[in-house]
């Protein structure tokens, strides 16, 4: 291979390289903004008993008119590993009202601190809000079971009270017998080891 | 031809003579030993008073370990009061022939420890007055009040244990030691004989009253430990989590409570000489309920250890510690010299004898008390934090001396009520014998 040949196979692999380099910022600067997004949160009503709650957010585009078909996150911010540490819920996606739903059971009771986010796409920015709503109990994992160890702690004092009773009962029976005995009347015992007064020769 | 053999056990009259031997005897020796252990005792009230003016911080506990000396002290003392119990009642109830010249010794450790063991809590609390915190404020959801329970029950049915079998006993030195004691000691007597005169209905009551309390005292006395257990096994510590928690800890009391009957024994036998009542057959046959009683206790912690060391994973911190790391050293002088040599002491034949079996008895509870702290203590010195570290603890001489102080009172109160009631029970004896020979009921 000459060096002229060389140098045309060189420049063609080269431009071949830059190709998709020199497309790719053709098309951004010929592409749009991505468009901005709103999420608006449908503020839950208390959580009911037993029940969960229905998180709900709307996502909007700029112009106002409802983003379907894409996945909203939901997250909690218990505030124990810090001010803005968010834990994962769960996630929705949008339907053509733009509106995504996502039921949840709170794992405590009080106010619940919570976001929703759009994470974004290439054509749409990402947007997020938070909110807060209260949760009444009983909680997920601390619900009252109508048998089982619950019930034991119900019955724990009762068997506790029987347990004693019974005892108090026998010492009290137990002493009570005893000092009966002892004023009974009746002779004596001769028996040189159960009566001490017969124990007359006995060198203690 | 018949030939009379010397039974390895007293006779009857040997007992009644040294039952109220030591009710006579005292001298100088007691006196001196009286003497040095109200010294100590008084060191660990002087002790205690300083640890109530400066608080809780004149100990060596801290915000994580809050249960060190104190709460060993607590399961130590009263584990060899209700190991005691059940082994009087046990023998009481399985009619073992040679039970005369020991139900009263362990019926009397099992007061002593229990009363030196209780106030262990009221240590730790601090301010003695949130004792009453308990019983105003107590939730019946935890632990710490069915300790409560359980040990006030049992402080009242070992009261009455030791008590009922006290009464014709009672009735024999009021009738027998007359001027022999002092005029307090005679209306001490005749209060505590309560009127006995040995009549059959006395007997058969005073009988079954003894028997309810043998059976009644075994699930009393077993629950102190199990309820002992529960307050570690279901707090969440690393170490404690464990379902043979309260079994272990009864088997732990019967254990520690036979080796200091070993100990108690011995001591009394040499202090009274009473070698002809407590002969080296009572050695020979408790030491081999040590064997046994040792050997379970191994099969337990290693059950116990085999089970939490499988699963350990890299938050084995407590476990390394006791086996490998900073209290190693206490663990395995507690395996070797605790329960290993000693069951060897007595198993071999040079060395099963009064001395060797006592030495083996006395290895075994200070092994048992070092296994108490490595319970109480690892457990609580490791952070359930993922950034905690190990805390280090060592007692404060405040700690101590009150200890020390505590040990101290076991002696002195089987000094004091050996000086006022028999060591050994005359009245069970004779009606042993006397049902042996029909004279019975």
């Amino acid at each position: 291979m000459s060096i002229r040949q060389f140098a045309f196979v060189f420049a063609l692999v080269l431009a071949g390289s830059l190709l998709p380099l020199v497309g790719g910022l053709g098309n951004a600067l010929a592409a749009d903004p991505p468009q901005a997004t709103t999420l608006k949160v449908v503020q839950p009503a208390d959580q009911q008993p037993g029940k969960p709650v229905l998180l709900s957010a709307k996502l909007t585009n700029a112009a106002g008119q409802p983003v379907g078909n894409q996945t909203i996150n939901f997250y909690i911010i218990p505030g124990v590993f810090g001010p803005d540490a968010m834990m994962s819920a769960g996630r929705a996606v949008t339907d053509s009202t733009g509106t995504a739903e996502f039921p949840y059971t709170p794992t405590w009771i009080g106010d619940v601190k919570a976001a929703v986010s759009f994470n974004g796409t290439a054509t749409l920015a990402g947007s997020q809000a938070t909110f807060q709503f209260k949760a009444v109990g009983p909680v997920r994992g601390h619900t009252n079971a109508k048998f089982g160890l619950q019930a034991v702690r119900d019955w724990a004092p009762w068997v506790v009270a029987a347990l004693v009773a019974i005892i108090w009962g026998t010492f009290i029976t137990v002493v009570v017998r005893v000092a009966i005995a002892m004023r009974s009347g009746g002779p004596k015992s001769t028996s040189p080891t159960t009566a001490g007064e017969s124990l007359a020769g006995a060198k203690p | 031809m018949t030939i009379a053999l010397k039974s390895p056990f007293p006779t009857q009259a040997e007992i009644r003579e040294a039952a109220v031997k030591p009710i006579l005897q005292g001298g100088w020796k007691w006196w001196g030993l009286f003497a040095v252990l109200t010294a100590i005792i008084a060191a660990g009230v002087a002790a205690y008073g300083y640890q109530v003016m400066k608080g809780l911080s004149v100990t060596g506990l801290d915000q994580r370990v809050s249960w060190g000396f104190y709460i060993s002290n607590l399961i130590f003392f009263m584990g060899i009061s209700y190991g005691a119990a059940i082994a009087s009642a046990v023998m009481r109830l399985t009619s073992v022939p040679w039970r005369h010249g020991l139900t009263r010794m362990l019926e009397t450790i099992g007061l002593a420890a229990a009363l030196s063991g209780a106030l262990f809590p009221v240590l730790d609390l601090g301010r003695p007055d949130r004792a009453w915190y308990l019983i105003r404020y107590g939730q019946i959801g935890s632990p710490v009040v069915w300790d409560v329970i359980v040990v006030t029950n049992y402080l009242v049915a070992v009261l009455l244990f030791l008590y009922l079998p006290l009464i014709p006993d009672m009735a024999f030195c009021r009738d027998q030691l007359g001027q022999k004691v002092g005029r307090i000691r005679r209306i001490l007597y005749r209060g505590l004989a309560v009127g006995w005169g040995g009549r059959p209905n006395q007997r058969r009551v005073l009988g079954q009253s003894i028997t309810v309390m043998s059976i009644l005292i075994i699930p009393v006395a077993a629950a102190v430990p199990s309820v002992l257990a529960w307050l570690f096994a279901v707090t969440v510590r690393p170490g404690w989590d464990s379902t043979i928690f309260a079994p272990y800890f009864v088997l732990a009391a019967i254990f520690s409570g036979v080796a200091a009957l070993v100990v108690v024994l011995a001591l009394v036998r040499k202090a009274y000489h009473l070698e002809s009542v407590i002969t080296e057959q009572h050695f020979k046959m408790l030491g081999y309920g040590l064997i046994a009683l040792g050997a379970a206790y191994l099969y337990f912690m290693v059950a116990e250890y085999v089970t939490e060391g499988y699963k350990m994973g890299e938050s084995g911190t407590q476990l390394e510690l006791v086996l490998t790391g900073r209290l190693a050293w206490l663990f395995w002088t507690f395996v070797i010299g605790g329960i290993i040599l000693p069951i060897l002491a007595i198993a071999l034949p040079f060395t099963r004898n009064i001395l060797g079996i006592t030495i083996a008895a006395f290895a075994m509870v200070l092994g048992m008390y070092a296994k108490r702290f490595l319970i109480v203590v690892p457990g609580l010195a490791e952070s359930i934090l993922p950034a905690g570290k190990l805390t280090i603890y060592h007692p404060s001489w405040v700690e101590i001396t009150i200890t020390v102080a505590a040990a101290a009172a076991i002696p002195w109160f089987l000094m004091v009520f050996f000086r006022l009631f028999p060591v050994i029970s005359i009245y069970e004896d004779g009606t042993a014998e006397a049902a042996a020979s029909g004279e019975g009921e």
